[in-house]
């Protein structure tokens, strides 16, 4: 079941808890616009799409594809997110077309490893048992987002984590 | 919290549940005897106190993104389970 545009507005939407009306507010359109573009009635116009993605706090690309921000980036101390606000994706490719996405706030990451939660438990693959998860949240900690881990198993799984 | 399983050639199943009813103390306490006597997690307990925080997180997650959507599975055959908060 592939995602719209308007699926994805709208969960990033939710995501940062911003309504309808606020969102249109700010776009200079009216909330029945945006409430157009999340039911795929209609498309936000080209040129909206740098300042939706700029609201939402996601990139054009992720947007349009749903695929999260591919590259990893180290922030300065004055630019970091409090780590309570970060979300913490698992996207697994199996190599016969299955696809898992995990989408977890890192602060309910962060209470799962206190408990002694394994990430495969959560992702259901194998392919994250050598993955120091630990070390992961201090790396994020330490100012690391983006895409921080790509496995590739013999049999042609993949699995990503990227940290937003 | 809700699931959502879409499997075709079959009717569509939907699940909704209230969240704060099933994330609570008391379900911790249960949880987590449930868990200890049927589960073994490399011969660790999980004790009622930590369940309850971690319930007490998803609750609190719940409120700043209501509608997370937390898994997307979809299978090669077209069946798809979305768990959404």
């Amino acid at each position: 079941m592939a995602k719209s545009i308007g699926n994805r507005i709208s969960q990033f939407r939710k995501e940062k808890g911003i309504t309808q009306d606020e969102m249109a507010e700010r776009l200079g359109v009216t909330p029945q616009a945006v409430s157009k573009w999340e039911n795929d009635i209609s498309y936000p116009d080209i040129l909206l799409l740098p300042k939706i993605a700029k609201m939402l706090e996601v990139t054009v690309d992720e947007l349009l594809s749903g695929e999260a921000k591919k590259e990893t980036d180290f922030l300065p101390e004055n630019k970091r997110k409090n780590i309570d606000d970060m979300m913490f994706r698992i996207y697994v490719n199996s190599a016969d077309g299955d696809k898992v996405r995990v989408n977890l706030p890192m602060g309910l990451v962060k209470v799962g490893l206190e408990m002694g939660m394994k990430m495969p438990q959560v992702s259901g693959n194998e392919t994250l048992n050598g993955i120091d998860f630990e070390q992961l949240i201090y790396m994020v900690e330490s100012g690391l987002i983006g895409k921080l881990v790509e496995v590739e198993s013999a049999d042609g799984d993949t699995v990503e984590i990227v940290v937003e | 919290m809700r699931i959502k399983i879409k499997n075709p050639g079959s009717k569509d199943i939907k699940l909704a549940f209230p969240t704060r009813m099933i994330f609570n103390g008391f379900t911790a306490r249960i949880g987590a005897a449930s868990i200890n006597k049927y589960v073994s997690i490399d011969n660790k307990r999980i004790s009622h106190t930590d369940l309850k925080r971690l319930m007490k997180e998803v609750n609190n997650v719940k409120s700043r993104y209501p509608d997370l959507e937390l898994v997307n599975v979809e299978a090669s055959d077209g069946t798809s389970v979305i768990i959404t908060l």
